[in-house]
């Protein structure tokens, strides 16, 4: 049983380690792309330029969100294991409500 | 006036050219003008390099997605139970399928930039080899001495249409080119809905699930329950409740039964409602809160079934067989207005498609729906032909001030802004409204759009895929048309031979 906890916490803990990486890769995909300016007419022509600004700030707001709903739900997991306990363990106990969730 | 104008009328001058009567003066003229028209605007080179690193981002990002789809599936720890197990999954699964669409949209973007670095380096080329004619055939002009040699001036004039027309085709390709990038961007900024739901009252976790929420019966980027307006104004809403308010909102939502639930009401408070009827609302639906189909079919009247935009396609919208169609009224407008309110208003849809009975089989039938939709449009349709001085009474139909007035009063409530009315007279008023146009139902604002030819009509816009347009008829269908059909008067593939022309279009104004 001792073994069961162990692996529980562990798992919680290397979960949530793992959705954070996820972000930080997202972030690192993001990096060149946020590097550049959001568009000027001299690069995308009159046009085109006031729309790629909008799509650009759009996404980045997006990615933004993705990265930080990993985040928030890696806290969750972290409070999940902190709070576990080898009690709970040897009862069978999960948590079926998260706060928040 | 803009340059494409301007290069047209510079063309249009040479090609008038007469040798005969003042023909040197008039093309010293407008080889002057044509001189000052300005190279296009943009830079090969840097647009290809911010291709490349879209095109170079999307494979990472769909190695991330796929890690994460992974987590969803097999790493969530079995000490979560229950609701925590599934809510858990519920968000790994959507932020998955939301790096997933980062995968598409970033590979689109970097197409779209491509192809307008390749347009723009073609204008560039293009202006610049008729900028160095033009100015050749301005030295020749200046060289002639004898005004009378008209072959010698024919021969210049030959030359200066030449160059006059690549400079106008120069001018052409960038302006479509960038606009046809522009309405691609504006469509893919509109996919990004989480980042718009900016209530400082929700966690990221819960922005990622509401927006995407889909209702069944279709690709779920086709058919977010929350469009990018509604997401706009949702948040807004949300954050000026009061404190109380806002504690009856997250109850609402906290013990929502599906993500779906939980958009649907933040829908219905997008479209406006209070806090008193939001819970009413949620009272009817909540006992099928885990039944999205169910949901679907009552508050979302129109679903896009696929990605086939085939165009002149029908596909029938109906609720439990029975059609969203005016039958044999003349009620085009005030039918297709009817349904685009419910399509935007969850709560106006519950009430036609069940009379706020859901479920009672007295009041939730074909039968029943078909009846009160009638009734309701014919509401719509008298009130609306009260607009207006009427001396010696009206025919059938309604004009375009009272459209106005019943798209104002019935859809913007619950979308925002108002409708302003504009003419499309010939090809380019169609050109130039189609920005418009699709960047207002890109957000989930839909555009009435009237067609004449044999008599009259009123469509309603409500989708944009690429070069497509997606028209439901209110004689129960919805249907895809191409721009081109739109500019070039082929509306007829949405209704029938009779009525081939767009002739004007209500556009939504913030």
């Amino acid at each position: 049983m001792g073994d069961g906890y162990e692996a529980d916490k562990k798992g919680m803990t290397e979960l949530a380690g793992d959705l954070r990486d996820e972000g930080r890769a997202l972030g690192e995909v993001e990096r060149p792309l946020r590097g550049r300016s959001c568009g000027s007419e001299d690069e995308l022509g009159e046009f085109a330029s006031g729309a790629f600004s909008n799509f650009y700030g759009a996404w980045c707001q997006e990615t933004d969100v993705i990265i930080d709903a990993l985040g928030e739900l890696a806290t969750k997991l972290e409070q999940s294991a902190g709070t576990y306990s080898s009690v709970d363990a040897e009862h069978g106990r999960g948590f079926a409500k998260i706060g928040g969730f | 006036m803009g340059t494409r104008q301007d290069a047209e009328n510079v063309a249009h001058g040479w090609e008038s050219v007469n040798v005969y009567f003042g023909g040197i003066g008039s093309m010293k003229s407008l080889a002057d003008a044509a001189l000052k028209l300005p190279e296009p605007k943009g830079n090969p080179q840097q647009l290809a390099d911010r291709a490349n690193d879209y095109l170079k981002a999307a494979p990472k990002a769909d190695a991330v997605s796929v890690d994460l789809t992974r987590m969803a599936s097999s790493s969530l720890p079995r000490v979560w139970v229950g609701e925590a197990s599934e809510s858990a999954c519920d968000v790994i699964t959507a932020a998955a399928k939301e790096v997933d669409r980062v995968v598409t949209v970033y590979g689109d973007v970097g197409r779209e930039l491509d192809v307008l670095a390749d347009a723009i380096a073609m204008a560039k080329a293009k202006h610049n080899d008729g900028y160095a004619a033009m100015a050749g055939v301005r030295n020749e002009l200046d060289g002639v001495s004898n005004p009378w040699d008209f072959g010698h001036a024919e021969e210049i004039k030959a030359k200066g249409v030449s160059a006059a027309a690549m400079l106008r085709d120069a001018a052409v390709i960038a302006e479509d080119a960038g606009r046809k990038a522009a309405g691609r961007l504006d469509d893919l900024a509109s996919q990004a809905r989480a980042g718009k739901l900016a209530s400082s009252n929700l966690t990221s976790v819960d922005k990622l699930v509401l927006t995407q929420a889909a209702a069944p019966g279709g690709p779920e980027d086709l058919n977010a329950i929350l469009s990018a307006n509604d997401a706009t104004r949702a948040g807004d809403r949300l954050d000026k409740l009061s404190a109380q308010d806002r504690a009856r909102v997250d109850s609402l939502l906290d013990n929502a039964r599906s993500p779906q639930e939980k958009a649907y009401l933040m829908k219905a408070l997008a479209a406006g409602h209070n806090v008193g009827e939001i819970e009413n609302f949620d009272r009817q639906i909540h006992d099928h809160g885990d039944d999205p189909q169910w949901l679907r079919d009552r508050l979302t009247p129109i679903v896009t079934p696929d990605h086939d935009t085939t165009t002149g396609q029908n596909v029938p919208v109906t609720y439990q067989g029975s059609g969203w169609s005016q039958d044999q009224r003349p009620t085009c407008v005030a039918y297709s207005t009817m349904t685009a309110r419910a399509q935007v208003d969850p709560l106006y849809s519950l009430n036609l498609t069940t009379g706020g009975h859901p479920g009672d089989p007295a009041y939730d039938n074909p039968q029943a729906f078909h009846e009160r939709a009638r009734v309701e449009s014919e509401r719509i349709y008298s009130e609306g032909r009260e607009v207006g001085w009427h001396p010696f009474g009206q025919g059938d139909g309604m004009n375009t001030k009272q459209g106005i007035s019943v798209a104002n009063k019935e859809i913007s409530p619950a979308t925002g802004g108002h409708y302003e009315h504009k003419d499309l007279d010939d090809a380019d008023d169609r050109r130039n409204v189609l920005p418009e146009v699709e960047h207002a139902v890109d957000n989930g604002k839909p555009v009435p759009i009237q067609v004449r030819g044999d008599g009259g009509h009123q469509m309603m816009i409500i989708g944009h895929e690429g070069d497509k347009l997606q028209i439901y008829n209110p004689w129960g269908h919805t249907v895809w048309v191409s721009e081109d059909d739109f500019i070039n008067g082929h509306m007829d593939k949405a209704s029938d031979s009779r009525l081939p022309n767009a002739d004007g279009v209500h556009i939504p104004k913030d």
